[in-house]
């Protein structure tokens, strides 16, 4: 909006009747920082004159600074979602489910430890019969 | 970024310059490094996965936010700091369901975390009648608020994405949007 139109805007607020939306948009400029500094001052006395219009600049104030917030938490929010999404919920699920009891989680710490173990147990009762089976049979064959 | 780097665990205060500097990859290694704990906890209290979820985010949203503000002092561990944020809203939502709050009836850790979880719960009712506010707009009001406030987009934009055939048509559009959302915001 060139400075021309803007001062214009101005003029007819502050003599004539007050253009509700073209009010917001001066106001929300005000806010944002983007009014130059006769803009600015020009503002101001047109807020010192008028309560309604002060009481619009805090009421905006508010909301603006609501809706700041609002988006950046909806922005975090989106973040924290992405990052979510990268974790395996259910493998954690399974480590940390509260159901195991002691002798279960040593079986799942353990678990290829105990594997080899007891296939050595089973290779050697499987060799001490095999062992036992054929010095049976020699003994038999000498007698 | 190479192994070694990525393997190892920043300290909390490397988390906290991370937040302050608003590197998502410090926001990352956080959130990933204390989720399980939360997890565990809430299966061991009555709830689920999605519970464990939307807990810890507020946690860590309530950390972030104090960590922004300036108010975090890193007196206790961040680890700690998560866990009772993450213990207090958990409890609430407990005992709001139902009466019994299970075994988790010792409050002692619990208090000094009881201000920040409140402050925050009365921020989240301001989003909330914000959201509902900018559901009640429709389209597509909702959408050129959200396009500008929230993400930023400049009028220009805006004007080219919905097809207005000037930035001075968009913008006085806008306002009218804008005003109808203050309507519906301040009046409920």
């Amino acid at each position: 909006m060139p400075a021309a139109v803007k001062e214009n805007i101005f003029s007819t607020l502050i003599i004539e009747m007050r253009n509700d939306l073209e009010l917001d948009a001066i106001i929300e400029d005000y806010l944002l920082g983007k009014l130059n500094p006769q803009e600015i001052e020009a503002f101001e006395q047109l807020r010192r004159n008028d309560a309604a219009v002060d009481h619009k600049v805090v009421s905006h104030k508010v909301f603006l600074h609501t809706m700041e917030e609002y988006a950046q938490q909806l922005l975090l929010k989106e973040q924290l979602e992405h990052i979510h999404s990268e974790i395996d919920v259910d493998d954690l699920v399974a480590q940390i489910a509260p159901h195991p009891s002691r002798i279960v989680q040593l079986w799942r710490k353990h678990k290829s430890a105990i594997a080899v173990a007891a296939s050595f147990i089973i290779l050697s009762l499987v060799s001490i019969y095999s062992i036992q089976q054929s010095t049976g049979r020699q003994i038999r064959s000498i007698e | 970024m190479n192994n070694s780097l990525k393997s190892s665990v920043p300290t909390d205060r490397e988390f906290i310059l991370g937040i302050l500097n608003n590197s998502a990859d410090a926001l990352n290694k956080l959130y990933k490094a204390h989720f399980a704990m939360v997890l565990q906890f809430i299966l061991n209290n009555n709830g689920d996965e999605d519970d464990a979820k939307d807990v810890y985010q507020e946690a860590i949203i309530i950390l972030h936010n104090k960590v922004k503000e300036g108010n975090f002092e890193l007196s206790s561990k961040l680890k700690t700091y998560i866990y009772s944020v993450c213990r207090r809203i958990w409890l609430k939502k407990l005992s709001q369901n139902s009466k019994k709050t299970g075994n988790i009836t010792d409050y002692e850790d619990i208090s000094e975390v009881e201000e920040d979880v409140e402050q925050h719960e009365e921020k989240d009712a301001a989003f909330v009648k914000m959201q509902s506010a900018l559901e009640h707009l429709g389209e597509p009001c909702k959408t050129i608020i959200q396009d500008f406030y929230i993400h930023s987009l400049s009028m220009q934009d805006i004007c080219e994405k919905f097809g207005y055939t000037n930035t001075d048509n968009a913008k006085t559009q806008k306002y009218k949007c804008l005003q109808r959302l203050k309507k519906i915001f301040f009046q409920h």
